[in-house]
């Protein structure tokens, strides 16, 4: 099978696109008016395992993350965390997925069985990972400015219902809610990008991952921090209370009595990010399948996957309040995959990288 | 390979006529669409007696939409709204609802289930304008027929409105406003009052001052001219108008055309002050006197005497919340816990008590910026 190749600036909207994910239905609730303060802090937190991810993958350029694990430990212990990634893939996939359904479900559709959508959703999902690493990457940077677009626009129309003073008391949330604003943030989404580096094999060789995860992660920040705080001059308190209050605080907007309910934008940018997270976790898990079962061709998996990303979906979270109850747990847990493993590759990696140079030198 | 081309475009269409929309669609005609409602307490048995001003779809072809009221019981206020489906065929659409009237009684009792369903159900927006009726019941108040609107409760959310831009006498309130209101440490809830006028000898639903609420209790209500300086205060004020009077018989009518409030916490050892500094640009439109004040000297004059009239207006009606509600309406207590947290934490535990003696230094500054296009006066 021929090597896909995606060029620069497709690798960062992919990054970009997945790290919003979910997070423009709003982040952190527990930081309240100091979310801001909260997103700087969760970005300096990921800064340090950036730079650890990004040693993993100076070790051996060009490869990509799951080549590398196979590398360093081997056929049995490589599969071994390999298959504990595909895990996680298909975990946060089906998560992604449950929670783009609950919010179709209790804002807009209740009717709907949830099932229904699930399957459809998938089934584009699906399709888009068969199509590959390629026809995603130009979908991502398609779809970003049309994102930005919509988010510059529904900030402009809400300026003059906006009021600054929702900022004040700066701090006045607590430095404890503060900090368990920014470790959330950090582990969801910053960190997730652990799983961005599993596409790191389709860059060309001269495209230096360090400049596309950075420009990446920042690009994301800049929405987010828009986001959050258009969320809360429009909204106030409110905003921590809602469930989805960019699309609350969007749907108090009118321009001029006449045109108003740009709500439905919302569910949009919902809407692509969402895919775009959920084929990207797809995509990964069904490499990362590839080299586990050592396929010829990944795609064949695309199938499987999907199927238990529903499954996952609709067992773990019966209802929308379980997921928000599992957010919580889920940014600690998450550290197994984000820091954790990664320590351990990493470390087995230098030591590799050491052997190596000894052998060399000694032949 | 054709075969199964031919069999993809045709599983397409398919899908396309299969499974484009909903799940279940309604048709508009079977929907009712609810332009507002009145909440009472209920009388037998049940928790809630809700009014629905409903628009009636029958009417499409004359120019002006109609109305019709439904009323219902129910022990929650969804269970009233679902409970209308026993005396129609429709079920009720709220998506485009813009008004919520409470009654006098049930808002004396606690406000915040009411909002709950309000806030939680998708269908409500969130910009929904909330009223108090300051008749016995909000039922009254819905049941008026709108004067220039055939729909009544269409018809006050638009008096609501322009109010804001015209008269700025009553506030405006949203639903999501109020749930911030409740939801700030050091402010309490303030929300337009409605009550029957009479015009032309027939009854009308009309702003009429507004209520004020301690914690979400209602606790009374302040009449027109405590109302306006409540919006001086808290500077919402986006036009109407100030009437200057000038010894007898002669009142000069200015029109706002900007106003702006600052409010700014002093702390003199043990004390706290509020610094109340309204600033407000104006124009004269009209003259009842004998006197010319076509001179710059005279509109000088003019300028002070408002600016004494409005200071010692204001600060009488703050003295009244004070006193008559002990309510912290204008949000005194939030400008401390904005801008000087931790002076709140000392405040705090007997903020209700202190903002009863609390003194508020108000400081006036009118400028006129025209006389209307008339030089001198008439006669």
């Amino acid at each position: 099978m021929q090597k896909e190749i995606i060029s620069k600036k497709q690798a960062r909207y992919i990054l970009v696109m997945f790290l919003l994910g979910d997070g423009i239905f709003g982040l952190a609730p527990e930081s309240k008016q100091d979310i801001w303060i909260s997103l700087l802090l969760g970005y300096a937190m990921y800064l340090p395992v950036f730079l650890l991810y990004l040693r993993i993958t100076s070790l051996y350029p060009g490869r990509g993350f799951y080549d590398i694990v196979m590398e360093i430990f081997g056929k049995v212990f490589g599969r071994a965390i390999v298959f504990l990634y595909i895990c996680y893939a298909l975990f946060l996939g089906g998560t992604i997925l449950k929670i783009l359904v609950d919010f179709i479900h209790t804002a807009s559709l209740p009717e709907t069985p949830q099932i229904v959508f699930m399957v459809f959703f998938m089934l584009f999902c699906t399709v888009m990972t068969k199509c590959g690493i390629e026809p995603f990457g130009r979908w991502c940077q398609f779809l970003f400015p049309f994102f930005v677009f919509t988010l510059v626009a529904t900030s402009i129309i809400s300026i003059n219902a906006m009021d600054f003073n929702y900022l004040k008391p700066v701090g006045g949330s607590g430095l404890k809610n503060i900090v368990s604003g920014a470790f959330s943030i950090y582990s969801y989404p910053f960190a997730e990008s652990v799983m961005f580096l599993t596409v790191l094999g389709s860059l060309k060789k001269t495209d230096k991952p360090r400049k596309i995860i950075f420009t990446g992660t920042l690009i994301a920040l800049m929405t987010l921090l828009v986001i959050s705080l258009r969320n809360l001059f429009i909204l106030g308190p409110t905003s921590f209370a809602a469930s989805y209050p960019s699309y609350e605080a969007v749907g108090t907007v009118s321009l001029g009595n006449f045109f108003s309910r740009f709500e439905i934008l919302i569910a949009i940018n919902y809407m692509t990010t969402i895919f775009a997270k959920t084929s990207f976790c797809q995509y990964a898990a069904v490499t990362g399948m590839g080299k586990f079962f050592h396929l010829k061709d990944y795609k064949t998996m695309a199938f499987p996957a999907g199927f238990i990303m529903i499954t996952v979906g609709l067992m773990f979270f019966p209802s929308a309040t379980s997921l928000l109850n599992w957010k919580k747990t889920y940014s600690y847990l998450a550290q197994i995959f984000e820091l954790i493993l990664p320590l351990i590759i990493w470390l087995g990696g230098e030591i590799r990288y050491i052997l190596k140079g000894k052998a060399a030198a000694v032949s | 390979m054709k075969n199964k081309k031919i069999f993809l475009i045709v599983l397409l269409c398919a899908q396309l006529m299969l499974f484009s929309g909903c799940w279940n669609y309604r048709e508009v005609e079977s929907l009712s669409i609810v332009s507002g409602f009145a909440v009472d307490s209920g009388s037998n048995g049940s928790n809630y007696h809700v009014t629905f001003d409903v628009l009636d779809a029958k009417q499409e072809k004359s120019n002006s939409a109609k109305s019709q009221l439904i009323e219902a019981d129910g022990d929650t206020i969804f269970d009233a709204a679902r409970n209308v489906v026993k005396k129609t065929d429709k079920r009720l659409y709220f998506g485009d609802s813009t008004l919520v009237v409470i009654g006098k009684q049930l808002a004396e009792k606690d406000l915040a289930p009411i909002l709950d369903w309000m806030l939680r159900d998708h269908e409500l927006r969130k910009d929904i304008a909330i009223a108090i009726s300051k008749e016995n019941t909000a039922q009254e108040i819905i049941q008026q027929k709108g004067l220039q609107n055939q729909i009544n409760s269409s018809s006050l959310y638009e008096a609501l409105m322009e109010n804001g831009r015209a008269l700025s006498k009553i506030p405006y309130v949203e639903l999501y406003q109020v749930n911030n209101t409740l939801n700030e440490p050091g402010i309490s809830l303030a929300l337009p009052a409605v009550s029957v006028l009479t015009n032309m000898n027939e009854p009308v639903a009309g702003l009429d001052g507004m209520a004020v609420f301690q914690k979400d209790k209602l606790v009374g209500f302040l009449d027109d001219t405590e109302s306006r300086n409540f919006m001086f205060v808290t500077g919402k004020i986006k036009g109407g108008l100030v009437l200057v009077k000038q010894g007898k018989d002669q009142i000069a009518t200015l029109e706002i055309q900007e106003s702006k409030a600052e409010i700014k916490p002093v702390f003199e050892g043990a004390n706290t002050k509020m610094r109340v500094n309204l600033k407000i640009q104006c124009s004269l439109y009209e003259m009842h006197t004998q006197k010319d004040y076509g001179s710059e000297d005279a509109l000088k004059k003019i300028e002070k005497s408002a600016e004494s009239q409005i200071q010692a207006s204001v600060k009488k009606s703050i003295e009244t919340v004070q006193s008559a509600y002990g309510s912290d309406i204008f949000g005194f207590g939030s400008k401390i816990y904005k801008n000087n947290p931790k002076d709140w934490e000392t405040v705090q535990s007997n903020w209700e008590e202190q903002f009863k003696t609390l003194p508020a230094d108000v400081t006036v500054s009118v400028s006129i910026q025209n006389a209307g296009i008339l030089q001198s006066k008439v006669m």
